[in-house]
């Protein structure tokens, strides 16, 4: 498990730049996380909610109530403008971190 | 027990519904969440309570949860009060704004009042403009197809004139309703009549008009009574207004009677059954009436319209939605001299809209009409609005020496430039606020005076609120500006030479101002001079030798019994004290109306085409109107050849190419006589136009007009025995007297209305300028004080002094006086030539312009100079 800061810190990215190539809602935004990582990171349903809510509140995202074929309610959220924005100072910010533990750590940085 | 997956879910519920963080929105979404990662666990094989149990361990403790939640809880509470926060830092500001802006003003309660009064004054006059020109704009708008309705008209060729008329030959009427689609409803109208209607025990005369069947229907003239298509369609049928019906029936006739189907008599000859009452026809409206008859009556007893020799009929007509006009006044434009071979005329639609504002035609071209006026007034609004912001400017930057040590202050202790600027602007807004209260005010106040003076009949009702908003609009926009200046240019103080005491002002203000003085003064003397000239022009008009006597000159209509007994109607009414002379006419002399071209003498080329002035008279019509013979005799009952011969004006004297026209040949309308003789040019249509050559000639039938003269000084008397012989010879018809110096005035009327208001408007812009000059002048000697006070100690004379500090504001006047002038002259020049006869524009009236100007100027500025001249220098030396 990661620590917890950096499990708070690498929320933002990660969301982010899930909904970045497309809306989706919170259940499927999971799915996808586990998938990627292939299990290692879970998150808590009870902890995505409130980031996503948390960046809505602050204008990044945007959200709507859509209605299912199953006829359950679902909220879907996407990325604003300024959402877009945020996420490509998130990008530049990970990435020169990590050029610099790549140097560190003797490995290949990752191409910016 | 059997897993109940509801159950269970409720149950997990529970915790969460009771808190405050998570709205039901948010438990939904995370119950949702929830079902579907069990549905995703049921269907990858797992049982629904071991799925359930896995999802809930997977979504989290309560206790994470809440925590989480609560963050983001708080997280959009504080963001939210930060935004009260601001609101309420912002509200205090401006509170604090306002609190400094009225204690500046009661500070200053001098200048403000001057700024704000000079202001309200000068929105009010515009205000009284924009409400004017909104007036005269909306004529004959009310009319549901008012964009559809017509006049036509037509330019007739004369000789080498052109004249455009709206009397056009009735056969046209008949070729546009039936060959052009285009035209959905032809009207037919006759000239404005007027007809005594008699019913019961009561006659009054009114005016109308004949119409065709269409009237009603096309123009929107509601009816209360009747049916708008069949009011006219059967013959004896009247339709009357609002007002007669009253007059006839009773103020509240609609409730008691039914009067379609009454009898009025017409003229005392002719019956006719009512078929219609009309709601009285507004002001805005070109067409005036109380009655309107079918046309048909009048066909039948004229048929000499038929013919497209003559012009005699007015027609409008209603042309289909989205018919294009231009192209339709190209293919109409020869109609009538398709049809006939003596005149070359060119007919062409009008708008209706557009008769009241454009009706100035000169030589077939549209030259303007109303609207000059219109566009004039417009200017002098904005001139007044200018002048009164150009002070408003003046006085807020003179002050600002006086403000210079608390900007310096403020801005030492932390405010922004910003600041400074919202305040001062705020202070603006203010004094916005109250001029426009206080011209408001004004304009309620004065209203019924302005409409006594314009003639119109403007309401507290037509302030609407869109007037309001416009006017408020006006009002901020003007202060906006006007304020803006001074607030940047007190924004910009630097503090601590302020502070230090060696704060000047920067040389460029002072030169700003002086320049604005000019300017305002340069608008001004334009005002001056633009009322000058209209008051000039006026009384030229007025006292203008018209060629004969229209003072002590009465007329009545030449009807009734009075036509047969008239003989002995004059002698008696000659034995009558205060009566003078008797004659009759057709026309007014003074207004013209029969023409003809067909007059032919001896030696005539026969290429002239030369339109005449035709008046038919009785005997002694010559000496009635006191009309000064230069040859030859008039009319005399001794000559019986004189049914036949001509008395003429100078002009055609000049037509005739004969020096001595007097026992010349001249011939016309099948009648051949001899010219007996030339009376002295008398001003004929109006002093717009040239005099035209006029011919006189006894027809004791085509007499419409019955003129008297009074003694000098016994018009009384003279009306007394007016009434007396007339009543004794036609009781039948009430007496109904005319002044022709009335009728000239009337004519005049809009010019005399004009000069009216620019006397006012000028006055009101020389208040302002002076209030403006006042307040600077006294800003200006308190700053100089200490000079004065070390002028006088070296030995200063008063006068020298008040010389001193009076130059410096004289030479300001005089550079705008000089920079308007010769714009004055253009304008006025521009002005007058719209007369035919004009009074002269002279040097000396531009001297006596500037002078004035000096003077006004002088006197402002005085009162200031002499008491600063006079005060104690000892005081004057401490003065701080």
């Amino acid at each position: 498990m990661l620590s917890r800061e950096l499990a708070g810190a690498s929320a933002k990215p990660i969301i982010l730049s899930i909904l970045a190539s497309g809306e989706s809602y919170g259940y499927a935004i999971l799915q996808r996380i586990e998938d990627l990582s292939h299990g290692k990171l879970s998150w808590d349903d009870s902890t995505l909610y409130p980031v996503l809510h948390r960046l809505e509140n602050e204008g990044l995202l945007s959200s709507s109530w859509r209605v299912a074929d199953t006829g359950r309610r679902r909220k879907y959220y996407r990325l604003t403008a300024k959402g877009h924005e945020a996420l490509e100072t998130e990008k530049r910010q990970w990435l020169r971190v990590d050029a610099v533990l790549a140097q560190l750590w003797g490995l290949q940085p990752r191409l910016a | 027990m059997a897993f109940d997956l509801e159950k269970a879910i409720a149950a997990w519920r529970r915790p969460f519904e009771h808190n405050r963080a998570i709205s039901s929105e948010d438990l939904e979404e995370l119950e949702g969440s929830l079902c579907d990662r069990v549905e995703a666990l049921v269907e990858a094989g797992m049982a629904k309570e071991a799925a359930f149990r896995e999802a809930v361990r997977r979504l989290g403790s309560y206790d994470t949860a809440e925590v989480e939640y609560r963050k983001v809880y708080w997280g959009k509470l504080k963001r939210r009060r930060q935004l009260l926060n601001e609101l309420s830092w912002r509200s205090s500001m401006l509170k604090n704004y306002l609190k400094i802006a009225l204690r500046n003003l009661r500070r200053q309660k001098g200048y403000a009042f001057i700024n704000i009064a000079g202001l309200s004054v000068g929105l009010a006059c515009s205000f009284f403009i924009v409400l004017w020109i909104v007036d005269e704009v909306s004529y004959d708008r009310f009319h549901e197809h008012s964009d559809a309705l017509y006049r036509v008209m037509q330019h007739a060729r004369r000789g080498d004139q052109t004249y455009t008329s709206q009397s056009v030959p009735k056969p046209l009427a008949d070729a546009l309703e039936h060959d052009y689609p285009e035209v959905e409803d032809v009207i037919l109208l006759s000239f404005q009549d007027d007809a005594l209607l008699t019913h019961g025990d009561q006659t009054h005369r009114e005016e109308g008009h004949y119409a065709g069947p269409a009237f009603f229907q096309s123009f929107s003239f509601p009816l209360l009574q009747g049916d708008p298509a069949g009011v006219l369609s059967s013959p004896n049928a009247i339709a009357i207004s609002d007002r007669v019906a009253q007059k006839f029936f009773g103020e509240d006739w609609r409730a008691n009677v039914n009067v379609l189907g009454e009898i009025i008599t017409v003229d005392n000859h002719k019956d006719l059954r009512i078929t219609g009452v009309f709601e009285d026809v507004p002001e805005h409206s070109t067409l005036f009436f109380d009655y309107i008859v079918p046309m048909d009556d009048f066909l039948q007893r004229n048929p000499w319209v038929e013919s497209w020799n003559n012009s005699g009929m007015q027609i409008y007509v209603k042309l289909r939605s989205g018919s294009p006009v231009e192209e339709l006044n190209a293919r109409i434009a020869d109609l009538i001299n398709r049809n006939q071979e003596l005149d070359k005329a060119a007919v062409f639609l009008k708008p209706l809209d557009e008769i009241h504002l454009y009706s100035d035609y000169r030589d077939g071209k549209l030259q303007g009409g109303r609207i000059d006026l219109i566009r004039i007034f417009a200017f002098v609004a904005i001139f007044l609005v200018l002048i009164a912001s150009i002070n408003f400017m003046n006085l807020a930057t003179a002050r600002s020496a006086q403000r210079a040590k608390e900007i310096g202050i403020r801005k030492a202790t932390g405010a922004g430039r910003g600041s400074l600027i919202r305040q001062f602007l705020t202070e603006s807004m203010l004094m916005a606020v109250l001029a426009f209260s206080l011209a408001m005010a004004l304009v309620l106040a004065i209203l019924p005076v302005f409409n006594t003076i314009t003639g119109k009949n403007i309401g507290v009702l037509d302030l609407n609120p869109q007037f309001l908003i416009a006017a408020f609009g006006i009002a901020l926009i003007t202060a906006l500006i006007s304020g803006s200046y001074p607030a940047l240019h007190l924004a910009s103080f630097n503090p601590t030479s302020i502070l230090r005491g060696t704060y000047r002002q920067v040389p460029g203000t002072a030169r700003l101002r002086k320049g604005l003085v000019v300017f305002q003064f340069a608008l001004s003397t334009l005002l001056i001079v633009g009322t000058a000239a209209v008051y000039l022009q006026i009384q030229y008009i007025m006292q203008k030798d018209l060629g004969l006597d229209r003072g002590n000159l009465v007329y009545v209509p030449h009807e009734g019994a009075l036509q047969e007994h008239y003989a002995a109607f004059k002698q008696e009414l000659l034995t009558m004290p205060g009566i003078v002379q008797v004659s009759a006419s057709g026309q007014n002399p003074l207004r013209g109306s029969r023409t003809t071209d067909e007059a032919t003498w001896e030696g005539k080329d026969p290429d002239d085409n030369i339109r005449f002035q035709v008046i038919n008279a009785k005997f002694d019509f010559v000496e009635t109107m006191r009309m000064e013979l230069v040859a030859g005799r008039s009319f005399s009952e001794a000559f019986a050849t004189d049914s036949a011969n001509y008395v003429i004006n100078e002009q055609t004297a000049v037509a005739m190419g004969k020096e001595n026209p007097v026992g010349e040949t001249l011939e016309f309308w099948d009648q051949k006589g001899q010219v007996i003789g030339v009376v002295r040019d008398f001003h004929n249509i109006n002093l717009s136009s040239p005099i035209e050559p006029t011919i006189i000639r006894l027809d004791p039938s085509d007499t419409g007009r019955l003129w008297i003269r009074m003694k000098e000084g016994q018009t009384r008397e003279g009306i007394a025995s007016l009434a007396t012989v007339y009543g004794k010879f036609n009781p039948d018809y009430p007496l109904q007297i005319e002044f022709m110096d009335k009728e000239f005035a009337e004519m005049h009327r809009s010019v005399i209305v004009m000069g009216k208001l620019a006397n006012a408007f000028a006055l009101v812009a020389i208040l302002i300028s002076c209030l403006g000059l006042f307040a600077l002048a006294s800003f200006a000697t308190e700053q100089r004080t200490k000079e004065i006070g070390v002028r006088k100690v070296l030995g200063a004379s008063v006068s020298r002094l008040v010389l001193l500090l009076s130059g410096e504001f004289t030479k300001l006047v005089m550079i705008g006086f000089v920079l308007a002038a010769p714009v004055a002259y253009f304008a006025v020049n521009g002005f007058l030539n719209n007369f035919e006869y004009h009074v002269e524009i002279h040097a000396w009236m531009f001297v006596l312009a500037a002078i004035l100007a000096l003077l006004i100027a002088m006197l402002t500025v005085s009162y200031q100079t002499l008491r600063a001249a006079l005060a104690d220098p000892v005081k004057s030396l401490r003065y701080e």
